[in-house]
């Protein structure tokens, strides 16, 4: 109304929207460490104008909404890379306990076992009929096989902790998807009576950031407010607003974990975030190095046990079996290693002769030269050994590569999200400076506005 | 600027056990390739330690064998000596006999010799080393018995070689063509007869140039010896420098990576403590 209390109403109505920004700005200086925060932003818009006569007078500002700033591709992004990160991070943790196990660059492993024993056959042949000497070959041979059960045991050790592992992580999946789809309700009640949602918008961002360290997912904005949330290959974990919670249960057959969503087991579709990282590991890198292992002492064993019961020992008696005879099972190797032991006690039966004489040495250095024959895969053992070393190691530097090049990708998408979403303390200085002026002034206008008024209501009076 | 610090933290740490180590390899991630070689290199290493100490245990059988023979010659040169002697006309019976029973002394002598030990083990028994080579037999023509065997072992030398280590006793000592102790009983038969004693002599002069032949053997096997040592003890040098090419650090590019990471941290750091400073709501009033 072009008149004096019109203008009254329009000053009335900055100083509410004004007031509504600072809170604005004073909410976003607020929440400048909380993380996951988008910074907000009023929206003021110029209210309709009205005609009065001929002439257009315009009504004022109103805050219209407060608008928070999020990039939904760059969070989309983030939490893809975030699972990549996860992934990694839990696979390079488990292979580097692998690693450890063979860290022959520092001589923990199985060859200084291996070079041992061979040596300890090859000092016999200076002098086969040494008690001590032939005992000192069985005592090298305990040792032997004393190693490759100690490895196979920390290997399934390894995968024992890792299911533990990935209760826990199931467990931390389940809570948080839980209060995602909780707060799937409160957002759709809210918008629903028409509020603003943006706390809850950035607390359900952070939870759906958080799961994505643990698990792939998926998630789809189906109308706007309620977010369902799958794994990538489709097993629904929220649906707005019930939570899928998922479960473990123990294979008979294994004793590993599965994880069974809604009855159906799903272990083999997780593809990233922690729980994809540890069940790789846990389901690929450390059976492949048991495999190894176990392939290395079922030939060891075998054809060590064959070439001693072609031999003869101190008193002419025809050797007998040197370790305890492996016999494959289920047409693997499994268990060659974990029951590796050495079955001669008494050193005088060692079989170091070819021929029953004594001081023959033949049948010993045939056992030596086993060393240097195609014994696994074609391969001499300690050849087939380094393989194994070789494949722990690259495995471990490949995890160690991807995951930097990860994080430096993470780095640059955090700053790209800080620069859209995040709260410059310079900006909302300057937005502070405004606002406040802005207050001053349309309350200055109410002043005037008064003075005015009191000076037309007193019009007749003198 | 937080996860730039770590990195940079993570680098600077790297550089810094490198240098500590002296080591450029701590894990086989380090350098998958060059750690499954240095496996090879260790095993490599082990071996040729142990057959450096067989060849030094070896030796000293071989060096026995032959002072043993040694001996064993001299032996037959004091017989061949007495042979001469005896075949002398002017000598009488009663003379003859006293050299007799020297040549008998002389071939108790050599039964004791062949039956010599060495580490438990008889020298001279081919493989059948636990029990004596020569027993007296007096239903023997040469009044001893070989019971050993022909067998011969041998140790690895490296590179699939391998060395003899002995000569069964029957080959040296009572050999078809040169029967050193039929050719001594012979002598003291001849001796005691006064008969024949120029053509037993001569019997045992064979059997001395026989044993003599044969000994070059253990002159020839110490020499190989000696051979497989050096080569072997080359083998291992450089075994050794190529563990040391491989795992060892490179000390100067370690050093300054070292100082230029602590540099960049350092600088980075200085950088967030500046801006961190910096806000216009100081300058606000």
């Amino acid at each position: 109304m072009s008149s004096l209390f019109g203008s009254l109403s329009i000053a009335l109505r900055a100083l509410l929207a004004q007031q509504g920004a600072l809170a604005t700005t004073t909410n976003n200086i607020a929440n400048v460490n909380t993380p996951g925060y988008a910074r907000q932003r009023p929206v003021l818009r110029e209210e309709a104008p009205v005609f009065y006569g001929s002439v257009l007078f315009g009504t004022g500002v109103s805050l219209e909404s407060i608008e928070s700033i999020r990039d939904r591709i760059l969070e989309l992004r983030l939490d893809q890379e975030t699972q990549q990160q996860g992934r990694l991070e839990a696979y390079l943790g488990a292979t580097q306990q692998i690693e450890n196990l063979f860290n022959e660059a520092q001589g923990i492993g199985l060859e200084g076992v291996m070079s041992r024993f061979f040596a300890s056959l090859e000092a016999l042949t200076a002098n086969p009929t040494s008690l001590p000497l032939r005992q000192a070959v069985l005592t090298a041979a305990d040792d032997l096989a004393a190693a490759f059960r100690s490895a196979a045991r920390n290997l399934v050790t390894l995968q024992t902790n890792l299911n533990k592992d990935i209760e826990q992580a199931v467990g931390e999946v389940n809570q948080l998807t839980a209060d995602i789809a909780e707060l799937n309700r409160q957002i759709s009640a809210l918008e629903g009576a028409g509020q603003e949602a943006s706390a809850l918008l950035d607390r359900r961002q952070v939870l759906v950031r958080r799961l994505s360290e643990l698990i792939d997912i998926a998630s789809i904005d189906a109308n706007g407010t309620s977010l369902t949330i799958t794994t990538t290959r489709g097993t629904a974990l929220v649906v707005a607003e019930r939570s899928l919670p998922l479960e473990t249960a123990s294979d008979p057959a294994t004793g590993m974990l599965r994880i069974v969503s809604q009855g159906s087991d799903i272990t083999a579709s997780i593809t990233g975030g922690r729980i994809g990282g540890v069940l790789a590991a846990r389901d690929q890198a450390a059976p492949a190095a048991l495999a190894d292992l176990d392939d290395l002492a079922a030939a060891l064993r075998n054809a060590l046990n064959a070439q001693h019961r072609a031999g003869f020992d101190l008193t002419g008696t025809a050797g007998g079996d040197l370790f305890v005879p492996f016999v494959p099972s289920g047409g693997s190797n499994a268990r060659a290693a974990a029951s590796f032991a050495v079955v001669l006690t008494d050193p005088a039966e060692l079989a170091a002769s070819s021929d029953g004489a004594p001081g023959n040495n033949d049948n010993l250095r045939a056992l030596a030269a086993l060393r240097d024959q195609a014994l696994v895969s074609g391969q001499t053992p300690l050849d087939f050994y380094a393989g194994l070393v070789f494949r722990v190691g690259n495995d471990v530097m490949n995890a160690s590569s991807e995951l930097e090049a990860e994080e430096l990708i993470l780095r640059q998408l955090a700053n790209q999200r800080s620069a859209i979403s995040g709260v410059s303390l310079d900006e909302e200085a300057v937005n502070l400076l405004r606002y406040q002026r802005a207050f001053e002034a349309a309350a200055r206008v109410v002043t005037a506005v008064n003075e005015l008024s009191e000076v037309a209501i007193n019009f007749g009076r003198y | 600027m937080l996860a730039a610090l770590a990195a940079l933290r993570r680098e600077e740490n790297e550089a810094l056990i490198e240098v500590a180590s002296g080591r450029r390899l701590n894990a086989p991630s380090d350098d998958p390739s060059a750690v499954a070689t240095l496996v090879g290199n260790h095993a490599g290493l082990a071996e040729a330690e142990q057959l450096l100490a067989n060849l030094a245990a070896v030796r000293g059988t071989l060096q026995v064998a032959d002072s043993t023979l040694n001996s064993a010659v001299l032996a037959l040169t004091r017989a061949i000596t007495l042979g001469v002697q005896g075949a002398n006309g002017t000598l009488s019976p009663e003379n003859r006999q006293a050299l007799a029973a020297e040549v008998r002394g002389l071939r108790d002598q050599l039964l004791t010799l062949a039956n010599v030990t060495f580490q438990g083990n008889y020298v001279f028994a081919g493989t059948a080393v636990t029990t004596a080579p020569f027993v007296a037999d007096s239903t023997s023509p040469a009044a001893v018995t070989y019971q050993g065997n022909d067998g011969v072992a041998s140790i690895e030398v490296g590179e699939g070689q391998s060395l003899p280590v002995n000569l069964p006793g029957n080959r040296l000592f009572t050999d078809p063509a040169a029967d050193a102790f039929l050719a001594l009983d012979h002598l003291i038969t001849a001796l005691e007869s006064s008969t024949g004693i120029e053509a037993a002599t001569r019997e045992v002069e064979a059997a001395f140039a026989h044993l003599n032949t044969q000994r070059a053997f253990y002159g020839t096997m110490l020499n190989r010896l000696d051979m497989a040592e050096v080569f072997i003890s080359r083998e291992k040098f450089e075994l050794q420098r190529q563990e040391n090419a491989l795992a060892a650090a490179d000390m100067e590019s370690a050093a300054s990576r070292l100082v230029q990471a602590a540099n960049a941290r350092q600088v980075a750091m200085g950088a967030a403590a500046r801006t961190t400073q910096l806000s216009l709501l100081d300058f606000l009033k």
